[in-house]
């Protein structure tokens, strides 16, 4: 859990008691997204509720597989602050739970496919600070 | 109700648009405020409301260096209603609508809207001026999400759906291209326009990477300048010194689309707003005879013209494809100054600023040769969007 994945950023997410489970979910390893239990509804990013039935009676912050595609992505060759290594790519994973359940994070691994778009992704944990950022692995495996 | 039907633009002005100009954000102001009061026929004393966007800001940036009430004390304006529309608001725009709702309701009869910029003097000054989202310590709200990844600019943000919509709909790199080209070869003809020389598809494509797909001509190009309109009650207007450019339509959206919040990654709130446009009109879109749409980003003009219905979806590339359709003689003359990728940024108040000169025949070489009597004019991006339909009276 110590080494290093993503080095590409220099700040660090301003936790809040709405998106403290999002990004410290990587503490347990695992990935935490709210969902309704009423509504059977996941939703990201985080609100104070659910907004489906604007209710937080059944929301919760439940862990998801951590397994997604890679819905979109990009190749960053142009560094936005000094001293920052490029080239990385990120981009919008859609996590198998939900169809349209985007999650925006560096994407790590596939180095050998040139146009990785809906290959599946596998999340991993970046420790930066309190945050755990959820970093997504490329596979080549279905 | 139809308030922007009540409303025309009578006059507009424009100061000197620099890659770093020496003049300051003040007096770039009352340049093109003073043009546009001139322009309408009027004296500074008739201006009785000023509506601009987004206030003075100073954060550093160039984005917002001046404010109404510097304008008005720069100017010795008398002046009762001003408004200025927040960063969070449907688009640069809003200062434009804004000034219809305060028209419409006898606010005011004469209002000066301004926009102004120093994003070229300031990233002079400091190449880190305009980094979004700051440079360090914890992060919160909108970037809250890519921050941390290390994506600060909004242009690899863009590149995620650039990408996705190339994945889907087969644009090509060469198709994304006649949007650069077609802006720098109209350019040529706008004395205004910070990039006059001619750029060709192999130029574009050679043209360095900043977030794959998108290159450095998929960029605007930030600049120092102020753009400035008269909008006056449609009463009024027919009396004036230029014929009256009506408003027949305007559509906002608060839209989906975005880094919190995206949708099908390959379309964003642009359809919202196009659809209360088109709803709010008279006339169709085959009556628009000159485009003037925003290109932050040349994947932005792409949304814009699917969601404005000029393309059905994925068939822009199509449309675009070699220039000819979006040339000044095509069957929708598009970006007819060279659009913000050569013109510069001036955040879509320099498209409605060429939307008048076409509609006023003012366009010297640039000029449709149709003479345009209606125009769409366009500006927005992930999450936001405001069309405008011009028309003569």
């Amino acid at each position: 859990m110590t080494s290093t994945i993503w080095t590409h950023g220099r700040r660090v997410p301003g936790i809040t008691p709405d998106t403290a489970d999002y990004w410290t979910g990587g503490a347990t390893g695992r990935l935490r997204i709210q969902h309704c239990s009423a509504c059977e509804q996941w939703q990201h990013p985080p609100s104070p509720v659910c907004r489906r039935c604007r209710t937080a009676t059944h929301l919760a912050s439940d862990a998801v597989s951590g397994h997604g595609r890679v819905a979109s992505w990009t190749t960053n060759e142009q560094p936005w602050f000094p001293g920052q290594p490029v080239p990385f790519r990120v981009g919008y994973v859609e996590l198998v739970e939900q169809p349209g359940l985007y999650v925006f994070g560096g994407l790590i691994g596939g180095t050998d496919i040139d146009d990785p778009t809906d290959k599946p992704v596998v999340t991993r944990f970046q420790q930066q600070g309190e945050a755990w950022l959820p970093v997504f692995e490329i596979t080549d495996e279905e | 109700m139809h308030a922007e039907r009540n409303v025309a633009i009578t006059g507009i002005g424009l100061s000197e648009v620099g890659r770093r100009t020496t003049a300051s954000a003040l007096s770039l102001t009352v340049d093109a405020a003073l043009t546009a009061i001139t322009d309408a026929g009027l004296t500074v004393d008739d201006i009785d409301g000023i509506s601009t966007y987004p206030g003075a800001a100073n954060t550093g940036g160039g984005f917002a260096p001046v404010g109404a009430q510097d304008l008005r004390l720069a100017l010795g304006l008398n002046v009762n209603w001003y408004s200025a529309a927040a960063l969070d608001s449907p688009s640069q725009f809003s200062a434009i609508v804004n000034a219809i709702g305060a028209l419409s309701a006898g606010l005011a009869r004469h209002v000066l809207v301004f926009r102004t910029v120093t994003e070229a003097q300031s990233r002079a000054l400091d190449k880190q001026a305009q980094s979004w989202a700051g440079s360090s310590g914890e992060i919160h709200g909108f970037w809250e999400w890519t921050a941390p990844y290390g994506v600060e600019s909004p242009v690899p943000w863009y590149a995620t759906y650039a990408q996705r919509y190339m994945y889907e709909h087969k644009l090509t790199h060469e198709q994304l291209g006649a949007i650069a080209v077609n802006a720098r070869t109209n350019a040529a003809g706008n004395p205004s326009a910070v990039y006059r020389d001619p750029l060709t598809l192999d130029d574009y494509l050679d043209s360095r990477v900043v977030s794959w797909p998108l290159r450095l001509y998929d960029c605007d190009v930030p600049v120092d300048g102020s753009v400035a309109f008269v909008l006056s009650r449609l009463d009024d207007a027919r009396h004036m010194t230029n014929p009256p450019l009506r408003f027949e339509a305007v559509g906002t959206a608060m839209g989906a689309g975005g880094l919190r919040d995206p949708r099908d990654l390959t379309s964003f709130g642009a359809e919202k707003a196009a659809a209360m446009l088109w709803d709010r009109s008279r006339i169709s879109r085959r009556d628009v005879r000159v485009a003037q749409i925003y290109d932050g980003m040349s994947i932005l003009t792409v949304h814009w013209l699917e969601a404005l219905g000029f393309c059905a979806k994925g068939e822009v590339g199509a449309f675009v494809e070699g220039g000819t359709n979006i040339g000044l003689n095509g069957e929708l003359p598009m970006n007819t100054g060279g659009g913000q990728l050569s013109a510069g940024r001036l955040h879509g108040l320099g498209h409605l600023h060429e939307a008048c000169v076409q509609l006023w025949g003012r366009g010297g070489t640039r000029q449709v040769g149709r003479e345009p009597d209606v125009a769409a004019v366009s500006m927005g991006a992930y999450g936001l969007g405001c069309a405008l339909l011009m028309r003569e009276d």
